[in-house]
């Protein structure tokens, strides 16, 4: 027997296994134009055990595991569709101090994904939250697939068909960098003045609140010759604060609260578009009452339709179509 | 077995406290051992011992309440603290501290960007 090979089999000999060693592995994570994503959860395997050690990327979309032995390992991104992520390059890392020795901890196993949705989430929301694509969302009562226009009903359960998780191999001494394939979603706003003309050509400024009250960096625009402002939000978005034409008369602050209508068919849905284009309800939400009716004929009346307080077919198309969405 | 862990729990709480306790206090009022036990307990539990580690974890409560994981501005922060997507509870807690530094970064500079972008806006307005 070699002495190498006993001081790898006797424990009273063998290294110790805390022992930091010089290694580092980085893995960048960039989004689909080139900036840092952070708090995106990475993992990192030893060739063939079940030990891994995980954490997120920092701000800078960074995430370094250090005080490695030298050798082979594999990564993945957690609870990422293999199909929404891909690694750009490797680039050799500089050299540096070593860092202190990890905590190995067991691999994650893959977890059924799944979700009770709110009846207010579109499926491209779900989908960015769950970090799929669209089509691989099911509806786990029936395992049929989700309609992409419709957001699903609230308490509908939605499961994601099952994926492999597949690692890379990645060596000590090289920074990976992986591309997280987005799935943007787009704000699209028609900002009107006192007499519903579009205010074409005037500068906004919007704030963007996520889910858990955090403020993402202002953004600046102006909007087009229609009146429109577009910009394109991240999944967690929750709300949003625009001020337009700042200094003037007319200035405004509106505050936007983010997530999809239902279907124009049911009567959520119908009240919501309604009272967004201007034609008030009366504060009757989930039944059709009087007032709503008396808005559906407004409604109708203004588009030269005839005035018959039913939301029929032609109706909801038009309203559909008036609101965009 | 457990009562025996428990035991040595109980008694890093009570020496990280004793340390705390020991060092000239930044804030009014000053904190007494019947307050800090449970704010170093809280993150012993989550299996952070070291007392600078912990130090950092109290500054977070002199700053925004003994409670402050229960409050809902700040709910995030016990989120990123039990987030099992990090192996290591000592780089969870750095994480929390570096992401409240840039979150403040931000608001502030949001503050800054809407001052500037409202002076710039109105000064055109009042010129035409």
């Amino acid at each position: 027997m070699s002495p190498s090979s006993t001081s790898r089999q006797d424990p009273a000999v063998a290294p110790c296994p805390l022992r930091a060693g010089k290694g580092q592995v980085e893995v960048v994570v960039v989004d689909d134009r080139e900036a840092p994503l952070s708090g995106v959860a990475v993992e990192l395997a030893r060739g063939t055990a079940d030990e891994a050690l995980r954490t997120r990327t920092d701000e800078h979309g960074v995430a370094l595991f250090e005080g490695l032995e030298e050798g082979r390992y594999r990564f993945r991104l957690l609870d990422v569709e293999p199909a929404l992520w891909r690694v750009l390059g490797r680039l050799p890392l500089p050299p540096r101090a070593a860092g202190a020795a990890p905590r190995w901890g067991a691999a994650s196993q893959p977890r059924p994904l799944s979700w009770t949705c709110e009846g207010t989430e579109s499926l491209a929301v779900l989908a960015a939250r769950l970090g799929v694509r669209p089509s691989r969302l099911i509806d786990a009562s029936t395992g049929q697939p989700l309609t992409p226009e419709v957001a699903p009903a609230p308490g509908t359960r939605v499961e994601v068909r099952p994926f492999s998780h597949e690692w890379t191999t990645v060596e000590t001494g090289f920074r990976q960098v992986v591309h997280r394939i987005g799935l943007p979603l787009s704000l699209v706003v028609v900002l009107r003045d006192g007499t519903h003309h579009p205010r074409a050509h005037q500068p906004y400024l919007l704030k963007v609140w996520l889910d858990d009250e955090e403020e993402l960096p202002a953004r600046e625009g102006m909007t087009d010759a229609e009146g429109r402002m577009a910009q394109v939000l991240p999944a967690r978005a929750a709300r949003g604060e625009v001020t337009v034409s700042p200094g003037r008369d007319d200035e405004r602050k509106v505050t936007l609260r983010f997530a999809a209508l239902r279907a124009t068919s049911a009567p959520e849905g119908l009240q919501e578009r309604l009272e967004n284009l201007g034609f008030s309800c009366g504060g009757e939400r989930g039944q059709v009452g009087p007032k709503t009716r008396l808005a559906v004929e407004w409604f109708q009346y203004a588009l030269g339709l005839p005035p018959s307080g039913e939301a029929d077919e032609a109706t909801c198309a038009a309203l559909g179509l008036l609101h965009r969405s | 077995m457990s009562s025996l862990r428990s035991a040595a729990m109980d008694s890093r709480v009570s020496q990280l406290v004793t340390a705390l306790l020991a060092e000239p206090s930044a804030v009014e009022p000053a904190w007494t051992r019947e307050r800090l036990e449970p704010v170093v307990r809280r993150v012993v539990d989550r299996g952070i011992f070291s007392l600078g580690d912990v130090r950092v974890y109290v500054q977070l409560a002199e700053s925004l309440g003994d409670d402050f994981e229960s409050q809902r501005p700040h709910a995030w922060m016990r989120a990123w603290l039990d987030d099992a997507s990090v192996s290591d509870p000592v780089a969870r807690l750095h994480r929390v501290v570096r992401e409240r530094r840039r979150r403040e970064d931000v608001a502030a500079q949001n503050e800054r960007k809407e001052a500037a972008f409202r002076l710039r806006h109105a000064t055109v307005g009042e010129g035409r």
